[in-house]
């Protein structure tokens, strides 16, 4: 941590670490491919040759002790019968994959100490090869991801992109998993053997096999030449003989040349080829195969005797036992597997619904605190007091009445929801809390709606009152008006009036100038002349009224004199008690002794009890 | 951003093996330079008094713990901890070398240093998820529980104390007894990053306006001036 915290004062490029990498890297690969073409070389130095020959019997001693080793392990798992059956799968899937036996012997005691079975064994192994190839991971990584499989340990395939979760990879029993690993890795092993990689891969592969083989036979020599004098004293003529085969190699490729650039060379060239398989017969191999024909037919392998006999017998029941121990451990294992599936699948099943449930109570939650905003029981109290109120008014309510009691009631089918999701919710019945929540957002909905249309509808109605024409005359007014006229006559007759005696008009009841229909002779002159006498008599008409009129406020000023002052003047209008003629008398009665009783009481009663009036006092 | 010189890894080492004296007498030039930040930079380290009681005191029994605990605060060891250096580094990934440097390496220097230039409000304090539970039959009788993937389990990137408020209460302090400063030169091309925001060196360096850095880069110039006319003397 430390050291982020510089400052960094006057630096220089000296290039990138990656670089120096990559150089080392190529300089490397470049050594590597001298070294094969070294090996592989035909003009062999003599010290070529020496180094070569240790090399090789290094590699045949690692080689016979990983052998042994392998052997050792199939022992104890029970699998000693199957020893050289293993080597001879080994060799050959070496020839056919590239894969060194370095690796396969490690990887073959891995997998059958886990299987217990050779052919199981032998199948994981060309699976791993293919695996391997298709993934870009290493051969032994890949038999260690499969030997973990094996018993129940999918963590590892994560690393192989299957594209399946580790959930499904768990529910997975062994033998699905094989059979999705082989089709998704099928043919991927061959396609890599048929790049140049994999084909140098099978050059190594075969290398290193003729290596140890060599190494073998360079063993075999020394042990035949060590004798009692110890290898220390035959090193010499090892080497001596390493220069001679060199030697002899160079020689053979130099003849060769020589004889091919001859002309016509083509029948000697053939008859070189002939020497040289000649002398690839006469093979260590080849010559125990001579020595087995000149001996004659042998009946047996191995001579009969007793012993012979029972080892065979024991190896039979070895293998049998083994394969069946081993068919008792792959059902064992697959019984667990199976197991483990299930407890896979419940548990993933598990925390489908536990999300499911969450997921659904987090809307409910979320709806809830939509309701817990909207809801107000003082609010709802009140409402419901109002709805009392409007039922009592015997349902003569208003619109706007009606608005309000509906979006109470609106509110408390809320609260209905509100007590149905928690208990949806306690319940942790998915479905009935996805309901719950629907009917509650629903609910909110539409109570959001009437609180909108409660502002829309009330400003509708104050503004069609305020249109709304008001009545001149209706049942009431007029009833009041006779009232009113009722309650005059009344008066009238308290005050002694008499009806007016004096002369009318004279003018008969309904008499009026009648209407004259004219017809189209009628001349201008008549017409005008009705028009004159309507006038007049309309003119006489409205003289009359006058005069009526006049009579009438005559008799009205008459009645108020009877009456007595109603605002007009009178001549004592400004004496006494102001207007009209009553006394006003003012009594003033002492009560006072009575009151200064109660506040004596009062204070008395104030001190006996503690109440004092009085200021305490004050430091 | 340091400036960049060629060839001087290459003149500080022809000057340790053909002039002696000339690469010493450069190591004190530079020296001096770098001197006068790194003391400035150790005036800015709070007394153990000013910071909170709780980052001074050793915790008991830290002896038979498992796991390293946070570094307690030293006035002195940060103060000491405080240096310079004037051999080139090692190169970084990008292949640069440092000439020269200027460190913090007390750890509770480097928390005094850089605590908050990332969060100032302290690390954010893990939300776990919710779940509601009924705690009764009443209506309202809810309530809603936290649950955690790992109980007691130590996330990296959020608070992990007890106090939600423990982050910014110590920043709060920090800041408090001395300010983060940017320490990148004005006029660059470019967002400034936090990388180089601090309360000791970085502050301190801004502080200098590259008048340290300058006194480097000449110190080297002069040196390859006089090794040049050095070496052309004695041919």
């Amino acid at each position: 941590m430390a050291t982020d915290l510089v400052v960094n004062i006057a630096s220089q490029f000296l290039g990138k670490k990656a670089f120096s990498d990559a150089d080392k890297a190529t300089k490397k690969l470049t050594g590597s491919v001298k070294s094969l073409g070294r090996t592989l070389g035909v003009s062999l130095s003599a010290a070529a040759v020496l180094a070569y020959g240790k090399a090789s019997v290094k590699a045949a001693s690692e080689d016979i002790k990983a052998q042994r080793l392998l052997a050792n392990t199939l022992k104890n798992v029970g699998l000693a019968y199957a020893a050289v059956d293993a080597e001879g799968f080994i060799s050959k899937m070496q020839s056919q994959t590239g894969v060194l036996d370095d690796q396969l012997r490690p990887a073959f005691a891995q997998l059958a100490s886990v299987t217990g079975s050779v052919a199981k064994t032998e199948n994981l192994l060309g699976l791993a090869f293919d695996v391997s190839s298709g993934s870009g991971l290493d051969y032994a990584s890949t038999i260690d991801i499969l030997s973990q499989a094996y018993v129940g340990n999918t963590k590892g395939l994560k690393q192989l992109n299957l594209g399946l979760t580790q959930a499904e990879i768990k529910a997975m029993s062994f033998d699905d998993l094989i059979a999705l690993l082989t089709n998704r890795f099928a043919g991927s092993g061959k396609a890599a053997l048929d790049t140049y990689i994999g084909q140098m891969s099978l050059l190594t592969a075969a290398s290193s096999n003729a290596s140890e083989i060599i190494g073998v036979s360079l063993l075999g020599a020394i042990d035949s030449l060590t004798g009692s004098d110890g290898i220390a004293n035959v090193g010499t003529d090892i080497e001596n003989a390493a220069k001679s085969l060199s030697n002899f190699i160079d020689s053979v490729v130099y003849l060769k040349e020589q004889i091919a650039s001859i002309p016509g060379a083509g029948i000697v060239k053939g008859a070189f080829g002939l020497v040289g398989n000649v002398l690839g017969r006469f093979s260590p191999q080849r010559a125990a195969e001579l020595l087995k024909e000149i001996k004659g037919p042998q009946p047996f392998s191995q001579p009969m005797t007793l012993a012979n006999q029972d080892t065979g017998r024991a190896n039979l029941a070895a293998q049998k036992a083994a394969e069946l121990a081993a068919i008792k451990r792959n059902k064992e294992l697959a019984a667990l597997a199976k197991s483990q599936a299930k407890s896979a699948a419940a548990t993933l099943k598990s925390k489908k619904e536990q999300a499911a449930l969450d997921k659904a109570t987090a809307a409910g939650q979320l709806a809830l605190n939509k309701g817990a905003d909207v809801f107000d029981i003082e609010k709802i109290q009140l409402n419901a007091a109002l709805i009392g109120q409007a039922e009592a008014l015997s349902k003569a309510t208003t619109g706007a009445q009606i608005l309000a009691i509906t979006n109470d009631v609106q509110r408390l089918k809320i609260k209905q929801d509100m007590l149905a999701l928690e208990d949806a919710i306690a319940s942790k019945d998915v479905a009935r809390i996805e309901s719950a929540t629907k009917q509650l957002n629903e609910d909110l909905k539409i109570l959001g709606t009437l609180q909108s249309q409660n502002f829309t509808l009330l400003g509708i109605k104050t503004v069609l009152d305020n249109l709304k024409p008001k009545e001149l005359i209706d049942q009431e007014n007029l009833n009041m008006a006779l009232d009113k006229i009722r309650e005059m006559l009344k008066l009238l007759a308290q005050a002694g009036a008499t009806p007016s005696t004096k002369q009318k008009s004279g003018i008969p009841t309904g008499d009026y100038v009648a209407p004259v229909v004219f017809d189209p002779n009628t001349s201008i002159d008549a017409v005008i002349e009705y028009a004159d006498a309507a006038t007049e008599r309309a003119t006489a008409f409205a003289i009359l009224q006058e005069q009526e009129n006049y009579a009438a406020y005559l008799d009205l000023i008459e009645f108020q004199r009877k009456l007595g002052d109603f605002g007009g003047y009178s001549s004592n209008m400004n004496s006494g008690a102001g207007y009209g003629s009553g006394k006003v008398t003012v009594e003033i009665i002492d009560k006072t002794s009575g009151l200064i009783e109660v506040v004596q009481t009062a204070v008395q009663e104030n001190n006996r009890f503690g109440n004092n009036l009085n200021f305490a006092g004050a430091l | 951003m340091p400036t960049e010189l060629e060839g001087a890894v290459q003149l500080r080492v022809a000057l340790k093996r053909f002039a002696p004296d000339l690469s010493k007498e450069t190591q004190t030039e530079m020296a001096a330079a770098l001197k006068t930040v790194t003391t400035v930079a150790r005036g800015y380290v709070p007394n153990d008094g000013q910071v909170l009681s709780g980052w001074t005191k050793n915790l008991s029994g830290a002896e038979n713990l498992v796991y390293r605990p946070f570094p307690k605060f030293n006035s002195a060891a940060a103060k000491a901890g405080i240096t310079y250096s004037t051999s080139p580094s090692k190169p970084n990934k990008n292949g640069f070398v440092a000439l020269a440097r200027i460190l913090n390496k007390s750890a509770a220097g480097a928390i005094y240093e850089t605590a908050g230039r990332a969060n100032a409000q302290g690390q954010p304090t893990y939300k776990p998820a919710s779940v509601v539970y009924r705690t009764g039959d009443g209506p309202g009788d809810f309530t809603i529980r936290y649950y955690q993937e790992k109980d007691n389990s130590q996330r990296k990137g959020f608070n992990n104390s007890l106090n939600p408020n423990a982050g910014k209460q110590f920043i709060d302090n920090l800041n408090s007894t001395g300010q983060l400063v940017n320490a990148r030169p004005k006029g660059l091309v470019g967002s400034p990053g936090r990388k180089l925001t601090g309360r000791l060196i970085f502050r301190a360096w801004a502080e200098d306006n590259g008048r340290a850095n300058s006194a480097v880069i000449k110190a080297l110039e002069n040196a390859s001036k006089m090794f040049y006319e050095h070496t052309r003397r004695a041919a």
